[in-house]
């Protein structure tokens, strides 16, 4: 069975194709890293994978389910870029990663025990427990991207998906981060990671997905280099290094602004 | 104090203590979306739904809840599309409500001198049906502020990693804009349209000089605001002020008070920042003066630097290493 199917997606905006004919599946256990240049289109395609956007045609399916069907968000853990984050209440790191078991939990119904331990367990694989009770903005910028993995598994899913997590994150804290995501593919879940390059990653990466303007130009073992270098493969046109002309259109009202 | 004896003060202060403590409630989700002045705004939206309501004879403030409903429920469309024109949006309505307000007040018998209640607070004017009206009203918000907790944080927080959990983000938005609205109007014979969105971000802003987290700042600001409110009305009537400024002073006062606790707060979680681990210095320097030793409650900072801890003094930092101390 297919953990994320896509069959001929686009999404176009105004008449202008942010994504065109987007085929992919990825199985279940599978670990992908999904690579592209800036503008690309590979934020848009996840936010298209976890319902953010809506394809304009072409269908998604996650756990075998058509995307408008699908309920069971608590198989789903997303973490995002940090930079999507705004807030003018200081929170807890406890309360920030306590929201991601709301799609556990029923309306006005307490954390309860389950909830309590599933919480804990995922501040322990993230090393945060002692910072629990910390404001979230006092974290460095790898332990929040942490706390934002911890919130994804408070829920206890099986499918990961992570937007760009080494965005602004230190090489030390880049390795901490693949460390966790070792464990939590060690125990069988299925990760579909954006990446700018594959850097601490790259040992865990079954299989790169490349994205270049809107189109997937690479499906298959991972590269060892950076998507940039991949020239020497069946796709003989270089990338362009600057951004092409749909990048300022490439990106949700969220993102504008932050760090690319 | 005889004073305090008159029923329509004791009205006043309970009405006061009610709002107090429901503003402040709405208010830290506010604060927290980033929309501070949004209660300012169906605070002027308000205005047109107060004069309709003494325009046609109708309960002002029941209209008001009305308008001040529908109003805030066009912010938060504009608001969750996000426009780039959304602001300039925003202000076509909050201005459109105010002028709005005031022509149709104008067409009412007495009514701009009646609407003078509605803009500034008419606190000690209250009925007890006025004060019943106030407490059921109250009491829906702060139920629904507190039991909602949860969801209602996630929403505000991360609006895009709380679509992900399956939860209907659009309508919990909607429902922080009708509490909203529900507040300004329930604030509105306190402290008065003009000054309500005081009453809801300023005891936030004092509380976040104190707390660490979403729900502690909730409580606090909502202690706060309570506080406020009562000795806010309590020194008007001593004084022979105007309540609904009176409030707002002390509100202000309570932040003045607090903030200078909120910077000391900044400052000490600024040295203990932990240092970069990679950060250590290529070559080994012990340090000059070995006749103190660092530990804990020794005097200096200890700051965590990657596994070990430093100890930070007169611009050096220290780190145990074999019996003497290294230069960090």
């Amino acid at each position: 069975m297919s953990v994320i199917e896509l069959s001929d997606c686009a999404l176009v905006v105004g008449s202008r194709p942010l994504l065109s004919r987007v085929n992919l599946s990825i199985s279940r256990g599978e670990v992908v890293a999904l690579l592209g240049d800036n503008g690309s289109g590979k934020s848009t395609l996840v936010k298209m994978i976890l319902g953010l956007r809506t394809a304009t045609s072409g269908q998604v399916r996650l756990f075998d389910t058509p995307l408008p069907q699908f309920h069971q968000w608590h198989r789903v853990g997303y973490v995002p870029q940090r930079s999507a984050m705004a807030s003018g209440v200081p929170a807890t790191v406890w309360e920030v990663v306590t929201s991601g078991r709301l799609s556990r939990r029923r309306l006005f119904a307490p954390l309860g025990s389950n909830g309590r331990n599933a919480i804990a367990g995922a501040l322990e694989s993230v090393d945060l427990t002692e910072r629990a009770h910390d404001p979230f903005d006092t974290l460095s910028g790898g332990q929040q991207q942490r706390a934002l993995i911890a919130r994804a598994l408070a829920a206890e899913p099986e499918l990961f998906v992570l937007d760009e997590p080494n965005a602004g994150v230190d090489t030390a804290n880049q390795e901490a981060l693949a460390a966790t995501l070792e464990v939590l593919v060690s125990r069988g879940a299925t990760v579909l990671v954006v990446l700018h390059e594959l850097g601490a990653m790259a040992p865990l990466v079954d299989r790169t997905v490349v994205i270049h303007d809107g189109k997937i130009t690479y499906d298959g073992a991972p590269l060892t280099h950076s998507h940039g270098s991949h020239h020497h493969h069946t796709h003989e046109e270089m990338l362009p290094h600057v951004p092409p002309l749909s990048a300022p259109l490439d990106r949700s009202p969220s993102e504008r602004g932050g760090i690319r | 104090m005889s004073a305090f004896a008159l029923p329509f003060v004791q009205l006043a202060l309970a009405a006061a203590l009610i709002t107090g403590i429901a503003a402040p409630t709405v208010g830290t989700y506010l604060v927290q979306r980033r929309l501070s002045l949004m209660g300012d705004g169906i605070g002027h939206i308000a205005v047109t739904g107060v004069a309709l309501g003494l325009l046609t004879g109708q309960s002002p403030t029941l209209i008001a809840i009305v308008v001040a409903v529908l109003g805030a429920l066009a912010i938060e469309v504009i608001r969750a599309t996000g426009k780039a024109s959304g602001d300039v949006a925003l202000a076509l309505l909050f201005y459109g409500g105010i002028a709005g307000g005031l022509v149709v007040a104008s067409r009412a018998g007495n009514g701009a001198a009646s609407l003078q209640r509605y803009l500034f607070g008419s606190i000690l004017t209250m009925t007890t049906t006025d004060l019943v009206v106030t407490a059921v009203l109250a009491a829906l918000v702060i139920g629904i502020s507190v039991l909602m907790l949860p969801q209602l944080f996630a929403v505000c927080h991360d609006e895009e990693y709380a679509r992900t959990t399956g939860m209907p983000v659009r309508l919990y938005g909607a429902l922080i804009a009708v509490l909203a609205a529900v507040t300004v109007t329930v604030a509105m014979r306190t402290v008065g349209l003009l000054l309500v969105s005081a009453l809801m971000v300023i005891p936030v802003a004092t509380a976040q000089q104190f707390t660490k987290g979403f729900r502690s700042t909730m409580l606090t600001a909502m202690v706060v605001g309570a506080s406020a409110a009562v000795s806010g009305v309590a020194l008007s009537a001593l004084i022979d002020a105007p309540p609904g400024a009176m409030i707002v002073l002390v509100c202000l006062a309570g932040f003045l008070a607090a903030a200078p606790v909120g910077m000391i707060r900044a400052r000490r979680a600024r040295a203990r920042l932990p240092f970069q681990p990679h950060l250590n210095p290529l070559e080994h320097e012990s340090a000059q003066h070995s006749d103190h030793v660092h530990g804990d409650n020794c005097g200096h900072l200890a700051v965590n630097h990657g596994d070990h801890i430093d100890y930070v003094h007169d611009g050096h930092r220290h780190a145990v290493h074999e019996g003497h101390y290294d230069e960090h």
